[in-house]
């Protein structure tokens, strides 16, 4: 399963959690470790916008986070994956501070740790854990074209009931993990 | 004095899963939704983790957070794993026999000198089909009086619509959902308590039903969905009666079904005959146009869904709103068709009779409602309790109700962890989780489905149903009448009730999803109640207003019990609760995921915050007349003004050492006579600053 | 253990926090005297641009610290609460700390003949440097803290 993206859809998802507690499963992450975090945000424009954000690694086409690594233990592999090894870090943190998304953290033993887009899944053909469970379709995976076309046609089809959106991760800044959030 | 090496660099933080070990088929028996679940089994047979069933044609492999949670408190550290007494306030390990012989003395002691009212069962979680045949069975056998779920959750629901429709029970499965032209989700975030299963919605929307939310808050669910009608809380009955007002007036009723399959129609009418939406707007802070709108969509689309949720059951005036619903419901002719009828957790499937022959029947010398419980305890009238669930936090007024279990001479607690309850025990008996025993399930869907058994028991962990039937056995009660496993317990219940005696334990197996019942000896199933439009009332019909017991009458949430002859003055705020996804009752909070994911705090309005001066994090002290209780502030535009929100999951024994939210309420139910109260009771607020902050 | 973190697109290079760093390693404690001392102050952290982003470079108390593996004296080490701390009287000043950290946080004093590194000045209740920031771009606070603080201010949508 190569080149695979993903699209989170922001609107369609119902902020129950199930996906943070898959990757904690998935993963084997103790108490204090996360790859994903979920919560509410909120606030007022012409109406209530209210969503959950999914807090995690995008898996950006150019990681600052690889860029800032002084050991190399943060890599890009050929399908996109930006994958992380936890030998080599050495706990500086650095990679946390310059995430744009908040998607590397701080894990309890000091190192860095990050959303490893389920890579041993992957392998089997797959897909991610947090895909696995959701309950309502805000999360999917598939290949790039595929999730692109759903997500411009959510986007559409949401804007036609007078919600207006944006995508982000297919434009200026290329992303693996597409986000479909409501404005 | 330093170090050169910091030995935690050499842990580890991810521990991806290698293999998911033997995969073994169950059902989720959290939320009464009846997900399929696939737990992963390690070589001694310990659950490792738990995934969503994809040949479930419920969940389709989907999952809500807490059946991962579960995983957790399996074998976490406040899992009871042996037999424990009380010696001089400390838990000693004991053996089960020895457990069971103090028991049974004690038993037989108070029922010879005391009665069979002296010894009650507070029997709310007792566990899978095969516990609770037992539980009947040991109390037909003793005269024990039970009280489970139904006081502090479903109670007024069941009765309204058992005197309306002959069945207390939910008559439509969720999944009719996508026959549906219109859904009305009364009080029920379903987004966040039934979130495995959410996908049905969505599937409804695709296939053109229109999903109308009414709640209070702007919750997930709304947010989801084609229409929210924010309106106040607890008006939701004068909302149903102006809707029945509109139907009637502009005999948008399906007239056929009214004449040949309801009675009391004209009353009905009367009932509602000056219940204009002019006065239902100014109750209900829902705008008139909106009403009549509604009443609109109602009367011209066919067929149409109702979903009441805890919103308008958990409240002191459950009876007439529930009961104005369900008139809607009936004189719309949105019964037992394809795509309509009523929706609910409630799975009535009848009692099974004669377990016990009818010599060993021992009637309880005491009878008393839950309202009654209270004094009960207090006067040391009850000598004995056995418990098997929460008491100490899921009853209103915790304290009292804890002081009350704390003066019983006796306590037994059968449970998965040292909780609140357990604590006050004189024995502590560990209990099986539902992973670790098999049994039947029914579901939102109103299906049974066969619970396999995928964990061993942990520890010296029993079944209730081996519990009951051992403790018989030491008082010299009639063992032959008691099942010796889960298979046998559902062979006996399916064949001592006719209206399950069609669904066998090999079916169930067999059937991707479950058998629907009732399914009588024919074996057919019934997907839904009252397709033959045969009602098990009196009349054969519909009655449009119930027994009589509730009157179609809107009562102000302010002046019914619980808040009746209180000062606005005094208390100008109500105080509700709500749920969220990542808990269920009290046995999630043992998991440090869920933990993590949820923390108490209370929702307030912007407005209602700069009142009270607090801002987002500060802790307010919240206080009724009952009790009271300091949450972190959560500020937000999605609650009313002067409403306070908070989540009735925590105890001070778990991980979260917060007083339980029902302390906060009064003992009081609804005109129904129901279930107690956990929303809309007046309260007052101020910011909690702490010396040193 | 609290330490400082550098949030880049916070930082609009205005160096406070060099100059507050030099005021807290002088000698005379005085933001007016301290360039004038001999031997002159050296500050700890420090601004570097690229383009028009700015990086704070200031020792990050690696969890396994190069400095503190390529120190022969043993002068670089772990303290009981977790922090990289330099004990000068140990310290030979062979440098080697300075040559293998990844940040150039640690700093040469050739004055002095010895390394120099932040100490995230242990005796006061606040970094100088963050205190000086007026931008709030460096936080001082624990991981566990920082996730908290971080999530409310993420700008992507995320």
């Amino acid at each position: 399963m190569s080149n695979q993206s993903m699209l989170i859809d922001l609107t369609s998802c119902i902020g129950c959690k199930a996906c943070a507690v898959a990757c904690k499963q998935e993963n084997g992450l103790a108490a204090g470790n996360t790859f994903l975090k979920v919560w509410l945000k909120e606030y007022l424009k012409d109406k209530v916008v209210k969503y959950y954000v999914h807090q995690a690694c995008h898996h950006c086409n150019a990681p600052r986070c690889q860029a800032a690594c002084p050991v190399g233990a943060i890599e890009r592999r050929e399908d996109g994956v930006v994958v992380q090894d936890e030998d080599k870090c050495i706990g500086c943190q650095v990679c946390v501070t310059v995430c744009p998304y908040g998607g590397a953290k701080i894990m309890a033993n000091g190192k860095a740790g990050k959303c490893s887009f389920c890579k041993h899944r992957l392998k089997s053909g797959v897909p991610s854990a947090c895909v696995t469970v959701c309950p309502t379709q805000a999360r999917i995976m598939g290949g790039r074209e595929e999730i692109v076309r759903e997500a411009e046609r959510r986007k559409a089809e949401l804007l036609g009931k007078g919600c207006s959106t944006r995508l982000e991760g297919i434009n200026d800044i290329q992303t693996k993990v597409i986000y479909l959030l409501p404005e | 004095m330093g170090f050169y090496i910091r030995p935690q660099v050499l842990s580890h933080n991810s521990k991806p899963m290698a293999h998911h070990g033997d995969m073994r088929t169950s059902i989720c028996s959290l939320c009464n939704g009846g997900c399929g679940l696939k737990v992963s089994v390690d070589q001694s047979a310990k659950v490792q983790a738990v995934f969503g069933d994809p040949d479930n044609p419920y969940n389709k492999g989907k999952l809500c957070p807490k059946p991962m949670e579960i995983v957790q408190t399996l074998y976490g550290p406040d899992r009871v794993g042996y037999p424990l007494k009380k010696v001089n306030g400390q838990f000693v390990r004991i053996s089960w026999d020895e457990a069971l012989n103090i028991i049974a003395q004690k038993h037989l002691n108070y029922l010879n000198n005391d009665g069979s009212g002296s010894i009650v069962g507070f029997t709310s979680k007792i566990g899978g089909s095969y516990s609770k045949l037992a539980l009947s069975i040991f109390s037909e056998l003793t005269g024990m009086a039970n009280f489970g779920t139904g006081p502090i959750c479903y109670d007024s629901e069941e009765k309204v619509r058992k005197a309306m429709f002959g069945s207390g029970s939910a008559s439509t499965p969720l999944s009719d959902a996508i026959f549906a032209k219109l859904i009305l989700i009364i009080g029920n975030n379903c987004a966040q308590t039934k979130a495995g299963q959410f996908q049905w919605l969505q599937e409804a929307r695709r296939a053109g039903a229109k999903v109308v939310v009414i709640d209070p808050r702007y919750t997930e669910t709304a947010q989801q969905v084609d229409q929210f009608i924010q309106i106040k809380p607890g008006t939701d009955g004068a909302l149903g009666m102006a809707l029945l007002h509109l139907i009637i007036k502009n005999k948008q009723y399906d007239e056929e079904f009214v004449r040949e399959k309801t009675k009391d129609f004209d009353q009905l009418a009367k009932a509602v005959a000056d219940f204009t939406p002019e006065k239902a707007a100014q109750i209900t802070g829902v705008p008139q146009e909106v009403i009549e709108k509604l009443a609109r969509d109602l009367g011209t689309s066919r067929p149409a869904m109702l979903w009441p949720g805890r919103g308008i059951v958990c409240v002191n005036n459950a009876g007439s709103t529930l009961l104005a619903f369900e008139a809607l419901m009936a004189i719309l002719g949105n019964i037992g068709k394809p795509g309509s009828g009523i929706v609910s957790h409630i799975n009535g499937y009848g009692k099974a009779n004669n377990l016990v022959p009818p010599e060993a029947v021992v009637k309880p010398h005491r009878k008393r409602n839950a309202q009654e419980l209270y004094q009960a305890l207090e006067e040391g009238e009850i000598k004995m309790l056995y418990i098997a669930g929460n008491p100490c936090a899921n009853w209103p007024d915790s304290n009292r109700m804890s002081k009350g279990i704390a003066g019983v001479d006796f306590v037994v607690c059968h449970t998965l962890v040292l909780d609140d309850s357990a604590m006050l025990a004189d024995i502590v008996l560990p209990a099986v989780h539902w992973l670790e025993e098999s049994g039947m399930q029914a579901g939102i869907n109103r299906v049974m489905q066969w619970k396999e058994k995928t964990g061993e028991p942990y520890a010296e962990a029993k079944s209730g149903g081996d519990f009951f039937r051992q403790l018989a056995s030491k008082m010299g009660l009639p063992v032959s009448c008691f099942p010796d496993n889960p298979e046998e317990a559902w062979e006996l219940e399916r064949t001592h009730n006719p209206a399950i005696v069609g669904i066998t334990v090999e079916r169930m197996r067999q059937t991707p999803g479950g058998v629907h019942y009732p399914c009588p000896e024919n074996g057919e199933e019934s997907v839904r109640l009252f397709a033959n439009a045969v009602f098990p009332t009196a009349s054969g019909k519909i009655e449009l207003l119930g027994d009589k017991r509730v009157e179609l009458k809107y009562s102000d949430p302010l002046e019914a019990p619980g808040n009746a002859g209180m000062l606005q003055t005094e208390y100008p705020y109500l105080f509700s609760t709500v749920k969220v996804a990542a808990h269920y009752h009290t046995e999630c909070q043992y998991s440090e995921w869920a933990r993590e994911l949820e923390k108490p705090y209370v929702e307030l309005h912007p407005l209602t915050a700069v009142e009270l001066e607090v801002t987002d994090g500060e802790e307010l002290r919240i206080e009724t007349a009952t009790g009271s209780l300091v949450l972190p502030v959560r500020i937000t535009h999605t609650v009313p003004r002067n409403v306070l929100f908070t989540q009735p999951y925590y105890t001070m024994k778990s991980g979260y050492e917060t007083l339980p939210v029902n302390s906060l309420f009064p003992v009081a139910c609804d005109q129904a006579g129901g279930n107690f109260v956990n929303k809309n009771i007046l309260c007052r607020a101020y910011a909690e600053r702490r010396l040193g902050r | 253990m609290p330490k400082i973190y550098f949030r880049p697109e916070r930082c609009d290079g205005c160096r406070a926090c060099e100059l507050a760093c030099i005021e807290k390693h002088s000698q005379t404690q005085s933001i007016f005297m301290a360039n004038l001392e001999k031997p002159s102050p050296q500050s700890r952290i420090r601004v570097s641009q690229s383009a028009n982003q700015f990086a704070a470079v200031v020792c990050q108390q690696c969890l396994q610290a190069m400095c503190v593996e390529a120190c022969m004296t043993g002068a670089m080490q772990y303290s009981e609460s977790g922090a990289v701390i330099h004990d000068a009287k140990q310290c030979v000043g062979c440098w080697m700390c300075v040559m293998v950290c990844p940040f150039g946080a640690v700093i040469p004093l050739a004055e002095a003949k010895k390394a120099g590194k932040c100490n995230l000045c242990e005796e006061e209740k606040l970094p100088a440097c963050v205190l000086a920031c007026t931008r709030k771009a460096l936080w001082y606070c624990t991981g566990e803290e920082y996730e908290i603080k971080a999530a409310g201010e993420l700008e992507c949508a995320t």
